[in-house]
């Protein structure tokens, strides 16, 4: 199992002040969630929690602004529509931060005008899924291959 | 713990439900297309071509969604 999560680059080595010894240490690779609805966000953290991803779950925008920034993810899956900030505010605020602008976002919204899609785009997300487009484990495929191309 | 493991089956269940509805949603729209590429009883040479590409979509749709089905009655099953 540890192999197979290795080498499919779902795990990463885990940077260390040290005395310039390469560290062999691997952690896991990090996924901010970023949904306000409940149903959504537990099948989504236990399916990428098989998949050997460390996850955190995030239930507005103001929240996921700061544990974007706290739990520093190596990915971020978006959604738009959410309380006290909207998931374009929280994109925007992501790239606007040097600390942050370089993680990769993922949208995954019920909104599918192409306005919406474009704007996302124009703000930095690397991808855009609309739900009722996809299913679900499509979206979960769909962001291991984004993580993995990501690093 | 039985009450976990039962919100957590109802969670998946909800996923599941939606996935079905997504998937059936998908192939209507196509089929929906294909109708109204039949509609004036002719089909030109590019409404042919559209209707070999929505087949080849519908049939990209259901192969996927076969397993992630299976995927989904799984879990919830665990």
């Amino acid at each position: 199992m540890l192999m197979k999560l290795k080498s499919s680059g779902i795990l990463k080595k885990k940077p260390r002040a040290g005395k310039g010894k390469e560290n062999k240490q691997k952690t896991a690779m990090k996924i901010l969630i970023v949904e306000d609805e409940q149903v959504l966000s537990k099948v989504l953290k236990e399916k990428f929690e098989k998949a050997g991803f460390e996850t955190k779950v995030s239930g507005d925008g103001e929240v996921a602004i700061s544990d974007s920034k706290s739990f520093l993810p190596d990915i971020i899956v978006l959604d738009l529509v959410l309380p006290k900030k909207s998931g374009f505010e929280v994109l925007k605020a992501v790239k606007a931060d040097p600390e942050t602008k370089g993680i990769p976002v993922i949208v995954v919204s019920n909104l599918g005008e192409d306005s919406d899609i474009k704007q996302a785009l124009s703000l930095g997300a690397k991808d855009y899924f609309v739900k009722s487009q996809h299913p679900i484990n499509e979206i979960i495929e769909k962001v291991k291959i984004a993580i993995t191309e990501s690093r | 713990m039985e009450k976990i493991n039962k919100e957590r089956r109802a969670n998946f269940a909800v996923i599941a439900q939606r996935d079905i509805a997504t998937v059936f949603g998908l192939l209507e729209k196509d089929i929906n297309k294909m109708l109204a590429d039949f509609e004036d009883g002719k089909i030109t040479s590019e409404e042919e071509k559209e209707i070999e590409y929505y087949l080849s979509r519908m049939k990209g749709n259901m192969s996927k969604m076969k397993s992630y089905l299976v995927q989904n009655v799984d879990e919830i099953k665990e």
